[in-house]
């Protein structure tokens, strides 16, 4: 949102790349919201999938998109509870700001 | 929330990480302030408390107890790491700020007292800044099998 800055101090991203191994890994990130978490942690990762029930955020995710990630990156409009993905498909997944 | 860990179990690879990152309520907080996302105005000469965000626990308590059911040693995900730390959102005003909060955070409330106290100072310094520290938990776990 204009106006608005978030974790400038990226406490957030370092408390995520502290414990687990981006490195290569293929990502989803349930309830990417607008995309702020998945932007933080994609130059690290071998690929990463957001999604999130609402599809004004996931319009707002791909028009954030950083351009140098384009093809690493993919957003989706899609249930947490039915995931359109196979079994096994993904080293990390991250339920970001969900309850 | 207790669907969707059957389905991350099902499409994380075996040793594969899940991450749940979300706010955290401190138990026997209460109703007490302190366990709520602070406000602080933020000036050019100090800092100062202006109050908290109020917030329901029920929502907060239900993810905590489901997460908990998902981890006894029966289940295939194993905790490695809890952690809380506070996340920090700036606004550049309070109207900025007021419409963030509606909109965005739609579980949390302003309360009236609060929000004189934060538009009085806002009106007395417009380059004041408002920021939000949200205490947030991060849970680390492994699928074991």
């Amino acid at each position: 949102m204009r106006g608005v800055r978030c974790d400038p101090e990226r406490r957030e991203a370092r408390c995520l790349k502290r414990y687990v191994p981006w490195q290569d890994a293929r990502v989803l990130e349930i309830g990417c919201g607008d995309g702020r978490v998945t932007r933080k942690m994609a130059h690290q990762v071998h690929a990463m999938v957001g999604i999130d029930i609402n599809k004004e955020y996931i319009i707002k995710a791909h028009r954030t998109r950083l351009r140098r990630l384009q093809d690493k990156i993919r957003f989706l409009i899609a249930s947490a509870v039915t995931l359109p993905f196979s079994d096994k498909a993904f080293d990390v997944v991250v339920l970001s700001w969900s309850y | 929330m207790g669907h969707a860990f059957d389905e991350i179990y099902r499409v994380l690879k075996p040793g594969g990480y899940a991450v749940d990152i979300r706010p955290f309520r401190p138990a026997g907080t209460g109703s007490c302030r302190s366990g709520r996302p602070q406000i602080t105005c933020i000036g050019n000469q100090c800092n100062t408390s202006v109050g908290a965000l109020q917030q329901k626990a029920d929502d907060f308590r239900y993810a905590d107890r489901l997460l908990a059911s998902r981890l006894r040693p029966k289940d295939q995900l194993q905790l490695l790491v809890h952690q809380t730390f506070y996340v920090a959102w700036y606004c550049r005003s309070f109207e900025v700020f007021d419409h963030f909060v509606s909109t965005e955070w739609q579980s949390l409330t302003l309360g009236q007292v609060d929000r004189h106290r934060i538009q009085a100072m806002t009106r007395q310094d417009s380059s004041i800044q408002i920021r939000i520290d949200m205490p947030v938990q991060m849970n680390v776990m492994q699928r074991i099998s």
